[in-house]
């Protein structure tokens, strides 16, 4: 499974790497869009400034209408010659305002003014149209406003100013007389209202509204942007009287509002300018804020935008690549497994061919290769002796509690409550093997049970099997202990027999021992050399060397192991059996009370 | 005191000077007339400062060609600009109510000569608020004056006040308290003014622009015949000011 877990980490590295892909261009994307909005932003404004103050110069030019027409410069012409505004007569300024509304009926309405002024030299309001609320208001006049002064003194300009609304003014002065002070002045005023910012909007394609005294007075969007996003001028305003560039240059650095909406301000021009009021531009931030905006921010365009079919292929690839692997590591050894249980099943095999497995099946293998080992011993029955495990008995003990120290020696001492003892083990890893042993051929499910009772014989030695080299000596009791056996200084191991696979060499190191047991010693149980030929095989079927892996130094570990589990749990008796771990030969012990 | 604007009609004035003298034992007013001239070389100061580029006042502001150029200068409207008055010897009295007109960004007069405890009733004329307030007073706040309605106001201690608007910053206007003001009078369109003096005695004619008196003063002795300095005009302003170097 080496390749499908490799596979899921370079799905998870994948995985990762399109994340930290993705944040990136997120983040880079927020600061692009951040960026692109306040220079969209302060674009906006000065097209929006840029067009208020073309569009004044329009509306002057558009007062040559009016300040060109001979009856309005002769009405106010004879409106100035009077000395007191009252002296004006009523049909003056009748004739005046008559001609004022045929004028401008008479001009595109797109060009047309909110209300038109017709001033006297005196600044009095000779004729006015289109401002209602000043009609009963006789003694209204306008000359006292800088553009209307100016316009009287022969300058035309714009303004803008706060009367009961704002509006944006321009003024011209009208002449009568060549060479002579102009006779009176034409005054034209836009409503600065929703209609008007509407136009601004479509025109300039900005989203502008104005204010004035901390309140918006009007606003106009282009088709499409959210109306609403601007009522939150209101809260920012204060924000000006701090904002350097506002109070100095007229023009504020970005703010952002809430919900990614950024505005700037700026000033109007004119008398506006030191009531406070101007006009907002505002954008729709582009931040995306996130990487579960990201889907729900993306329109049709963005969509359109992907390429699918790489996207397919890419899953495609990655789910073959996939099945490919889990194919290689997982459906083939099962289906290799499988047939081997079929053989098994079918007659035509009596074990597991373990080497032909991979890695978890192997496993299986062994384990019920042994299983099978032991059923034929007891008869073909399915009672398995119930082992419990080291771990299981006394918890963890590390790696060294495992019986299959036997081929490894331990680096260090075992420790802990229950440690197994391995005294002489590294004797006999320093026994040098002699020769690779054979791998042992699959035996028949007889062939353990005709070996094993040959070997668990120890009351009947052959003492001409007998290895000479054993020198193991006796120091005497019925029950000896661990120390009973002294090793002499010559090599206690069977160099000539390290594989129990040779029958003869395994009766041989038995046989050894049981010369011991003819000498009362009893030095093992019955059963141990069934576990010893049990755990030697299982050590040749996981591949492990059994050179120098003798019966004595088997029977002296268990008994070593035996002493110390009865010693401590007060039991009469230890069963061990042999099985797989991790793709190693093990031992389990289990103390038996009776 | 009293305040009259451009002489009212001729008429009614040869009528009513006719009842006043044919009136046993009433004591008849003596009319000064004159007129001011140089005013073209003064520069209201609330134009001229609106014309300041760094003012912001407009985005666009051009002479028309044909009008001369020396028109194009941004003298006072004289009528309603510049107020002459008749400084008498000894302390004057409070004087008799005053209408101040508000509309068009500007009062009606824009500097006012008046003695201490004389009351302004300041009418709003335009279709809108006004909220005057004096500039470093107490006594006048700013208060909101909602269209038509009269705001009252009296400057009980000698001085110049200034007062402008908070909703109109192109309004201005000075009120001078002066305790010997006898008659005050707004010059016409033409610089001719007329000042009604109840009682005889040698007074001085000065002539006042934004708050400030300008031009030399010109005394008069008033009889109980009406008098014409016409042939002495005040003169407001000899030459135009440094800042006409700009447009």
């Amino acid at each position: 499974m080496i390749a499908s877990r490799f596979w899921f980490g370079v799905l998870g590295l994948a995985l990762a790497f399109a994340v930290l892909v993705l944040e990136l261009a997120v983040s880079m994307h927020d600061r692009l869009g951040v960026r692109m909005v306040s220079e969209g932003l302060l674009a906006d404004s000065r097209v929006v400034s840029w067009y208020l103050k073309n569009a004044a110069r329009e509306d002057a030019a558009q007062l040559i209408r009016f300040a060109a027409n001979d009856a309005v410069a002769r009405a106010l012409a004879s409106a100035s010659r009077a000395g007191d505004p009252a002296e004006i007569d009523g049909a003056t300024r009748r004739q005046l305002k008559a001609t004022l509304s045929k004028i401008a009926g008479e001009m595109p309405k797109a060009d047309g003014f909110d209300a038109i002024f017709a001033v006297a030299q005196s600044g009095e309001v000779i004729a006015h149209i289109g401002f209602d609320q000043a009609i009963n208001s006789p003694e209204f006049e306008l000359g006292g406003y800088p553009v209307v002064a100016d316009a009287l003194h022969g300058y035309v300009r714009d303004d803008t100013l706060m009367f009961d609304r704002l509006y944006r003014v321009v003024a011209r002065p009208v002449e009568f007389e060549v060479g002579q002070l102009p006779a009176g002045a034409v005054v034209g005023a836009h409503i600065v209202d929703d209609a008007f910012a509407a136009q601004l909007a479509d025109r300039t394609g900005a989203a502008v509204a104005f204010y004035s005294s901390g309140k918006r007075l009007a606003a106009g969007m282009p088709s499409g942007v959210d109306h609403e996003g601007l009522d939150q001028l209101v809260t920012d305003l204060p924000s000006l009287d701090a904002d350097k560039s506002y109070q100095d240059k007229g023009r504020s650095e970005v703010h952002d509002l809430a919900d990614g909406m950024a505005v700037v301000y700026a000033r109007l021009p004119g008398e506006a300018w030191q009531l406070g009021a101007g006009y907002a531009v505002a954008r729709q931030g582009y931040k995306i804020a996130g990487l579960s905006a990201v889907l729900s921010r993306a329109d049709s365009k963005d969509k359109d935008a992907v390429n699918s079919i790489r996207l397919v292929a890419i899953a495609l690839g990655a789910i073959g690549i996939g099945l490919l692997l889990s194919f290689w590591e997982y459906n083939g050894p099962l289906a290799r497994f499988r047939q081997q249980v079929k053989a098994l099943s079918g007659g035509s095999a009596t074990r597991f061919a373990a080497e032909k497995l991979r890695a978890p099946y192997r496993q299986l293998g062994l384990d019920l290769n042994l299983t099978l080992d032991r059923s034929a011993r007891s008869g073909g029955g399915d009672e398995a002796p119930i082992s419990i495990g080291f771990e299981q008995m006394f918890g963890e003990v590390g790696a060294q509690s495992s019986m299959s120290a036997f081929g490894v020696p331990p680096s260090s001492p075992p420790s802990g409550a229950a440690p197994i003892e391995a005294p002489g083990l590294a004797t006999a890893q320093a026994v040098p093997p002699a020769a690779s042993p054979p791998r042992r051929p699959p035996r028949s499910a007889a062939q353990p049970v005709a070996a094993a009772p040959a070997a668990a014989m120890p009351s009947a030695p052959d003492a001409a099997s007998l290895e000479p080299t054993h020198t193991a000596s006796y120091s005497g009791g019925t029950v000896v202990g661990l120390g009973s056996f002294s090793s002499s200084a010559r090599d206690i191991s069977y160099p000539n027999v390290p594989s129990p696979v040779d029958n003869g060499s395994a009766e041989s190191g038995l046989n050894a021992i049981t010369d011991d047991a003819v000498n009362g010693t009893q030095e093992y149980e019955p059963e141990w050399t069934q576990v010893y030929q049990d755990f030697v095989r299982i050590k040749q079927d996981c591949g492990e060397a059994v050179e120098g892996f003798t019966f004595e130094r088997f029977t002296q570990t268990l008994r070593k192991n035996r002493d110390t589990l009865m010693r401590e749990h007060g039991v009469q008796h230890v069963q061990f059996s042999a099985y797989v771990k991790q793709g190693r030969a093990a031992l389990k012990a289990k103390p038996v009370r009776q | 005191m009293t305040v009259s604007g451009k002489p009212v009609r001729r008429w009614i004035a040869a009528l009513l000077g006719a009842f006043v003298t044919l009136a046993p034992g009433y004591a008849a007013a003596t009319d000064v007339k004159g007129r001011v001239v140089g005013y073209e070389h003064l520069r209201n100061p609330i134009w001229a400062a609106a014309k300041d580029p760094e003012r912001h006042g407009y985005s666009f502001r051009e002479p028309v060609t044909t009008v001369p150029a020396a028109m194009r200068k941004l003298f006072p409207q004289v009528s309603k600009e510049i107020c002459v008055v008749a400084l008498g010897s000894a302390p004057k009295g409070a004087g008799k109510a005053v209408s101040v007109r508000v509309s068009g960004g500007r009062t009606t007069p824009v500097t006012l000569v008046v003695t201490p405890g004389t009351e302004l009733r300041f009418k709003n004329a335009d279709p809108f608020d006004h909220r005057l307030f004096g500039v470093n007073m107490t006594t006048f706040p700013a208060s909101n004056t909602a269209k038509g309605a009269i705001r009252r106001w009296t400057p009980q201690e000698p001085g110049r006040y200034e007062l402008r608007d908070e909703l109109a910053p192109s309004l201005a206007m000075w009120v001078v308290a002066e305790p010997t003001a006898a008659a005050v009078a707004l010059p016409g369109a033409d610089g001719r003014f007329e000042l009604e003096i109840e009682e005889p005695g040698q007074y001085t004619l000065q002539a006042y622009f934004a708050g400030e008196p300008v031009g030399r003063p010109l005394p008069v002795v008033v009889e109980r015949r009406d008098v014409d300095v016409s042939g002495k005009p005040l003169v407001l302003a000899t030459k135009p000011p440094v800042e006409d170097n700009t447009p």
